[in-house]
């Protein structure tokens, strides 16, 4: 017999039940709590969209209630600033053939796989660097020691010829930053055939000298940050 | 908020007017955050009862993320059953050892009046062999709908919510438990009869 018995019925003669198994209960008349700090930090770091690296802590604008803050992944730059279009990483077939975007060049080598990072834009009344260390490049998402095979506009390619972390893809799309932005966080130029060492997460590039030509002082931190 | 420590009653859950999210940043945040007003409190109990204080404060943590990646399908009306789900598949996951490997760097902090067990340390039927014993007999299935209608208060369908099987299943379910735990129990305390303990025996007599 499969009927369900109506549990309101049940309940009158399974209270004795129910009481015996409250007398079980572990937690008896206790109330634990979670402590509020710990509950806001959570909180923010969940609920903000841009989902920073955990290593991110350097929020000049950080005052105020849950929710005011805008943090950026930006390695390890301090600062907000609305975010320029992110393009989310991509796998495979990024580098679209039938892409109508009119700054793709005609002579781009074709690819099975591609990554796409933008620069993100940066206020100039907020942003600053840290000093780059492994620890604040370790949370990289992507990182790769290139060369840059062409520059079309605000596109530069590179031809990554070793990977530090991440997705291994044939070509990696970088938006080329502006000129403010290489001068206030050393995003660097790209030159064709120019070789460079690149970190970046959740489609953008790490700036503040994370990102920039190849040299053994860069390499190190890079060796560092991503052993193995 | 409307719950109290030890068994729950009914939470009142902020009422969220209007369309369930919005494309304002802002607002979206700020009513996430009465959600997780309302629903922290029920959910760390629901977790410290089952396991030890560490894992519960990871595990809500988790709860919360997958609770904030899917705010647009929160229930209106059923939001705890609901969240109740999720922490369980969270929990199964930790006890895998299958966390989510993109978890949150901040930590939850719980607060425990001193001297606080929990479900980690105790055993299943707290200070009652008896009971302890009876409920060892059961299966985990048969515990889960029995500690969940009688530690977390909740309804057959509130239970099929958190459990994702019909209210139907539910009672079933909740009914042969409670049936099978009443037997055993008698089945303990005729083993050994103490007229100090209370209970819900029917009247076994001593020997």
């Amino acid at each position: 017999m499969t009927t369900a018995p109506e549990d309101r019925d049940g309940d009158r003669s399974d209270d004795d039940l129910r009481a015996l198994l409250r007398r079980a209960d572990p937690l008896a008349d206790r109330d634990p709590r979670l402590d509020p700090a710990s509950l806001e930090v959570l909180m923010s770091e969940l609920t903000d969209t841009t989902r920073p690296a955990e290593h991110d802590r350097h929020d000049v604008d950080g005052v105020g209630p849950v929710g005011r803050r805008r943090r950026r992944w930006v390695v390890p730059a301090i600062g907000a600033a609305a975010a320029a279009a992110v393009l989310a990483f991509t796998v495979p077939a990024l580098l679209p053939a039938g892409s109508d975007d009119p700054v793709v060049s005609p002579t781009r080598p074709a690819v099975a796989t591609g990554l796409v990072l933008t620069v993100p834009s940066t206020d100039p009344l907020t942003a600053s660097c840290m000093a780059l260390s492994p620890e604040l490049l370790a949370p990289a998402q992507v990182a790769f020691d290139g060369t840059v095979a062409s520059v079309d506009g605000t596109t530069a390619v590179l031809t990554p010829t070793r990977w530090y972390r991440g997705e291994r893809a044939g070509a990696v799309e970088v938006t080329v930053p502006r000129e403010v932005d290489v001068a206030l966080v050393g995003a660097p130029r790209f030159e064709v055939g120019g070789r460079y060492l690149v970190a970046g997460g959740e489609g953008q590039v790490a700036l503040c000298g994370a990102t920039g030509a190849w040299s053994p002082e860069l390499e190190a931190v890079y060796r560092a940050a991503f052993p193995g | 908020m409307g719950d109290r420590p030890g068994h729950e009653g009914h939470v009142e859950v902020t009422e969220m007017a209007g369309p369930a999210w919005t494309d304002d940043a802002e607002a979206e945040r700020a009513r996430f955050e009465r959600l997780v007003g309302d629903l922290h409190g029920p959910l760390l109990r629901y977790l410290l009862r089952r396991t030890d204080r560490d894992t519960a404060a990871d595990v809500l943590g988790d709860t919360l993320l997958v609770l904030w990646r899917r705010r647009a399908d929160v229930p209106v009306g059923a939001e705890l059953p609901w969240a109740y789900g999720i922490a369980r598949g969270c929990l199964a996951n930790a006890r895998r050892g299958e966390r989510r490997r993109d978890a949150l760097a901040a930590r939850l902090v719980v607060v425990d009046p001193p001297g606080v067990v929990t479900g980690a340390d105790a055993a299943l039927g707290g200070d009652d062999p008896d009971l302890t014993a009876a409920l060892a007999r059961l299966t985990p299935t048969e515990v889960e709908v029995l500690t969940l209608w009688a530690w977390e208060g909740l309804s057959p369908s509130e239970i099929a919510a958190v459990l994702g099987v019909t209210a139907n299943a539910v009672s079933i379910r909740l009914h042969r438990a409670k049936g099978r735990l009443r037997t055993s129990l008698e089945a303990e305390r005729a083993k050994d009869p103490d007229p100090r303990r209370t209970g819900t025996g029917r009247g076994k007599e001593e020997r």
